[in-house]
């Protein structure tokens, strides 16, 4: 649905998105986490054709993103929700929406259709007629997102939807856009929130201006080197390390009587651990596996860039 | 082009403007500054002095070059305004990411400000 190849954005002397090559599938939700400056919100604007790409491809539905005539067609294909929620202040919430279905060629019939579906579904049926500028933050992001979805979009590309906004309208946009998946719409999310992105996405990149990590969460916190063993002892000698470090196991660390060992495969390395410390005349009391979060990789990814 | 859609554009501004009342008072104070408050301070002066009133026609009629400027430097002034009103209020991106053309954007800023333009002179 979504593809770029090598697509480079530069300002200037300054490269802001460099070399990204991904793949979005159709009816897929795609996180795009990164710090502030990683290049997201650039990416977006390119896919959206907001902004000209420097170099390389990017096609949206086979259509491609750097050619004018192809980019109405792709505007007509997306619903976009800005960081910045950008209504009019002085229009009321239904104006707002049905100026928007008129932008997009729909009928009066399917704008009102349109409008009474998603201002319910959103829980601003009741506040149609007031004006935006009375809205609350959490309601103008929410009228955003019905903005955004007034022509039924096959893609829908968010960025930072849930920025700035309390955690019951946080909850409100996050199960908005569970729904939104649940009807197969394909999804760009770009986030901060690392947990947001863990639960909603199905797969997940970490860029931070070239693409650091793409895969699933759970492929991501299951990398290499991600995964530790804290074994609790009654007490710790030198036997024991000895023992332990006649094994081909990862850094060990030892602290009063906990012994932390970096795994890759736990079911496979943690029995030998066992067994060599009980060979050795150790008592173990506990046992425990340490999995990366996404938040661990995410950072470990985001310091090695710097 | 499509020819109905610089008229949604208008028809949007149209509705934006009427609320603003900022843009309202501007609107109005300037050409009344011009076409009245002008003129009557002329006319209170050359009075002063004694002047005879048929006299003063002709500085009147040197005010009429006033509205033709006024004519031609609201509706620009007004339509660059909107841009940059858009684009502070942040809502040119998302107008930019919709099927609709510069060119119809353009036109559809301009008939709002040069029919507004039109009401006020």
């Amino acid at each position: 649905m979504i593809d770029t190849d090598n697509l480079t954005r530069k300002f200037g002397d300054v490269t802001v998105v460099d070399g990204l090559t991904l793949h979005v599938n159709e009816g897929e939700v795609f996180g795009f986490l990164g710090p502030n400056g990683a290049g997201k919100t650039t990416t977006v604007r390119m896919l959206c054709c907001l902004i000209s790409k420097t170099s390389g491809e990017a096609r949206i539905a086979n259509y491609d993103v750097g050619n004018a005539s192809d980019s109405l067609k792709i505007r007509r294909l997306i619903g976009l929700v800005p960081d910045n929620v950008g209504l009019y202040e002085d229009l009321t919430a239904y104006e707002n929406l049905d100026y928007y279905g008129k932008l997009y060629k729909r009928t009066s019939k399917q704008r009102m259709d349109s409008i009474e579906y998603l201002l319910n579904l959103l829980g601003l049926w009741e506040n149609k007629d007031a004006m935006v500028g009375m809205f609350s933050k959490g309601m103008k992001q929410k009228l955003a997102i019905a903005r955004a979805l007034i022509h039924d979009p096959e893609i829908l590309f968010m960025d930072e939807p849930t920025a700035n906004l309390d955690p019951e309208s946080a909850k409100t946009v996050r199960d908005f856009i569970l729904e939104m998946k649940k009807a197969k719409k394909t999804i760009f999310l770009n986030t901060h929130n690392l947990d947001e992105a863990q639960r909603i996405c199905d797969r997940i990149g970490i860029l931070k201006t070239k693409l650091m990590a793409l895969g699933t969460p759970a492929q991501l916190e299951q990398s290499a080197s991600g995964r530790k063993t804290v074994i609790e002892l009654r007490a710790i000698n030198d036997a024991i390390l000895d023992a332990l470090k006649k094994l081909t196991i990862g850094k060990m660390t030892s602290d009063d009587n906990r012994l932390t060992i970096d795994v890759v495969n736990p079911k496979e390395e943690n029995p030998a651990i066992v067994r060599a410390i009980v060979e050795a005349g150790g008592d173990v009391e506990s046992l425990s596996v340490l999995s990366s979060t996404l938040e661990d990789i995410y950072l470990k990814l985001v310091r090695e860039s710097q | 082009m499509s020819t109905w859609m610089p008229w949604t554009i208008a028809g949007k501004d149209f509705k934006v403007l009427k609320r603003k009342r900022t843009i309202i008072y501007t609107l109005i104070v300037f050409p009344l500054v011009l076409a009245v408050g002008l003129p009557a301070l002329v006319w209170l002066l050359i009075t002063k002095d004694g002047v005879q009133t048929g006299n003063m026609l002709p500085y009147f009629n040197a005010f009429d070059f006033l509205f033709i400027i006024i004519a031609s430097l609201i509706p620009t002034s007004m339509a660059s305004y909107n841009f940059v009103g858009e684009k502070v209020e942040k809502s040119l991106e998302p107008l930019l990411a919709t099927p609709v053309t510069d060119n119809e954007i353009l036109l559809g800023k301009s008939i709002a400000w040069i029919c507004c333009n039109h009401r006020c002179t």
